[in-house]
């Protein structure tokens, strides 16, 4: 069966990227669990369990069937007559010790050995340079998107023959319509006068005793008693006040009210704020 | 023969571009820490620039060698020039990417530079600066507002995403489009017009703003000039060292409110401290916005 060579080039990255993803869920989740066993002993060994959850995870995927979990999951390999033994094993250097022996340098030198610090950093910025430089070439080439990859000669291939990619754009567009009424909520709602939206309700669903009351007395005298409450708090008023229709209530929330909302009515007897406003007991 | 009939739809043209900011922002990333290596002291300078330098090479290099980028094979779309007829000139594309990535720090250093002359120029009158400076401050605000616009005209009529590729008339188009799934575009049409709300509420909004604070400073120079007159009348006195201060604001006391356990603190720092919690600053008893007293002729 003849291989299939052409792989875009979107893929190959997002298999690089997925790989990263997944292998951060699996280290963190392992290393979070074995941190609630003794955290003084598991700072005393961090880079040696790395070490060996980087080298299970190499091994389960790469070394048993030729290809990453990201590639898996996007039905890519690495091409399996070019993966060799030798080069496996080169992989392996190249991918999984270097973080090693970084953890080890910082953690295990008592010390100090300047030389292999300024080696240590050296290589790493070599490498960082060097793998942006490779990204621009993969861009071109659309082969080998990873420095390691580059250096190994190694190529991906597809196990699956030229079969698009499905993207799910009804995801995207369920997505982006929720965003949209969330910004226009977000935008709408502080402007929204929710006490005279209140009042309004309320009037309709009592419109037939507000009318009613309105036939009695025009002003009534408040009394003031010890066990009195204001009628919106419930609680003994501060500077009582009214409105002319008998019942007190505080400074503050007669007035705040009034303020906000200018056809507030009493809630106790649907009574309407006189014109000359509202006054002291 | 032309490609009109294959011309890609929004969502194809918005996730090829959501991909491609993804793509972007990894390789941001990468030359910051690049830029990191040379020092602090440039990271510190110069980060700003990573971003933008990523973008413009990115989409550069896929410009200059006739590649698509990753976004746009990710949704087997492709870019042509305005007549669907072939791919744009790579003078086109350049200034298409320019304008699309550089474009807002472009036009903001441009407004820059007119402020700085509206301010240092005497040739104009200096009654007619502050007009002036207003004029610009509104306008450095509107590419917001032009492109959120622009976006709506976008999601009802899937023509352009990108204000930069309308200014150079570059299309996309579906390079298989017998193969692309048929999908209803009902939901952009109600996007479409969400956006358009949201941008219509907002510029309600933010006119309102505009006119009430008008009228607070009218009211505010009446007041003044009520004020200066007064003040011409008696004669100043000098700040008392004895005079409370609010705990609050570490400031003379302005409208003291007492509450009900005997604390005295300014009536609107009080208040915006009870918008938070329910309690006494001081001594965190209970207390209520309504609990609260005005002191009337109180020092």
């Amino acid at each position: 069966m003849e291989k299939n060579k052409y792989v875009p080039r979107v893929n190959q990255i997002d298999a690089i990227y997925l790989n990263k993803d997944i292998a951060r869920l699996i280290r963190d989740n392992l290393l979070e669990n074995l941190q609630a066993i003794s955290p003084v002993l598991f700072i005393k060994i961090q880079p040696e369990l790395d070490l060996i959850i980087q080298s299970a995870i190499w091994f389960g995927s790469v070394g048993k069937r030729c290809s990453t979990f990201g590639q898996q999951l996007l039905v890519l390999a690495y091409d399996a007559e070019k993966l060799t033994v030798s080069r496996l094993v080169l992989h392996f250097i190249l991918t999984v010790l270097p973080g090693y022996v970084k953890s080890w340098e910082e953690r295990r030198l008592t010390r100090r050995v300047e030389w292999f610090s300024e080696a240590i950093m050296w290589v790493e910025n070599s490498a960082l340079i060097l793998n942006i430089l490779n990204y621009f070439r993969f861009l071109k080439t659309g082969r080998k998107p990873t420095l390691v990859d580059y250096l190994l000669g190694l190529d991906y291939i597809s196990l699956r023959n030229n079969q698009r990619r499905d993207i799910g754009y009804k995801y995207l567009t369920r997505e982006l319509l929720w965003g949209g009424f969330m910004e226009i909520l977000g935008l709408v709602l502080p402007i929204i006068n929710f006490r005279k939206l209140q009042r309004v309700l309320k009037s309709w669903t009592f419109s037939g005793r507000r009318l009613e009351d309105r036939d009695g007395p025009a002003f009534l005298a408040p009394q003031m008693t010890l066990s009195t409450t204001c009628t919106f708090c419930g609680e003994r008023p501060t500077l009582p006040h009214h409105m002319g229709c008998g019942h007190i209530y505080c400074y503050y929330c007669l007035n705040a009210n009034v303020l906000t909302d200018a056809s507030f009515c009493c809630p106790n007897c649907g009574s309407a704020c006189p014109e000359s406003g509202i006054q002291s007991v | 023969m032309d490609f009109r009939n294959a011309r890609a739809r929004q969502p194809e043209i918005v996730r090829s571009v959501q991909k491609d900011a993804r793509y972007t922002n990894e390789l941001a990333e990468d030359l910051s820490d690049v830029l990191r290596l040379t020092g602090p002291r440039n990271w510190i300078k110069y980060n700003q620039m990573c971003r933008l330098l990523a973008e413009l090479s990115y989409h550069g290099f896929a410009s200059a060698n006739n590649l698509q980028t990753l976004g746009e094979e990710y949704t087997g779309i492709i870019q042509v020039d305005g007549n669907y007829k072939q791919i744009p000139s790579r003078l086109l594309q350049l200034i298409a990417i320019v304008l699309e990535f550089g474009g807002d720090s472009l036009f903001q250093r441009l407004m820059q530079k007119l402020d700085t002359y509206v301010a240092n120029n005497d040739e104009i009158r200096t009654e007619i600066k502050p007009q002036l400076k207003k004029i610009i401050q509104r306008l450095r605000q509107s590419p917001s507002y032009v492109k959120a616009l622009h976006k709506s005209l976008f999601y009802l009529d899937a023509s352009k995403y990108q204000l930069s590729k309308r200014t150079t008339g570059i299309n996309y188009v579906l390079i298989r489009h017998w193969l692309q799934p048929e999908f209803s575009l009902y939901g952009y049409k109600i996007l479409g017009v969400i956006t358009f709300l949201q941008v219509s509420v907002s510029l309600a909004i933010s006119g309102w703003d505009a006119w009430r604070e008008h009228k607070r400073q009218q009211l505010e120079s009446i007041k003044q000039a009520g004020k200066n007159f007064l003040q011409r009348s008696s004669s100043t006195k000098d700040v008392d060292p004895n005079t409370p201060q609010c705990i609050l604001c570490l400031e003379p006391r302005s409208d003291s409110s007492l509450t009900p356990c005997g604390h005295i603190f300014c009536w609107s720092c009080l208040l915006e401290w009870l918008e938070e919690r329910d309690e006494c600053p001081l001594c965190r008893e209970s207390l209520k916005k309504s609990q609260v007293i005005l002191l009337q002729n109180y020092a």
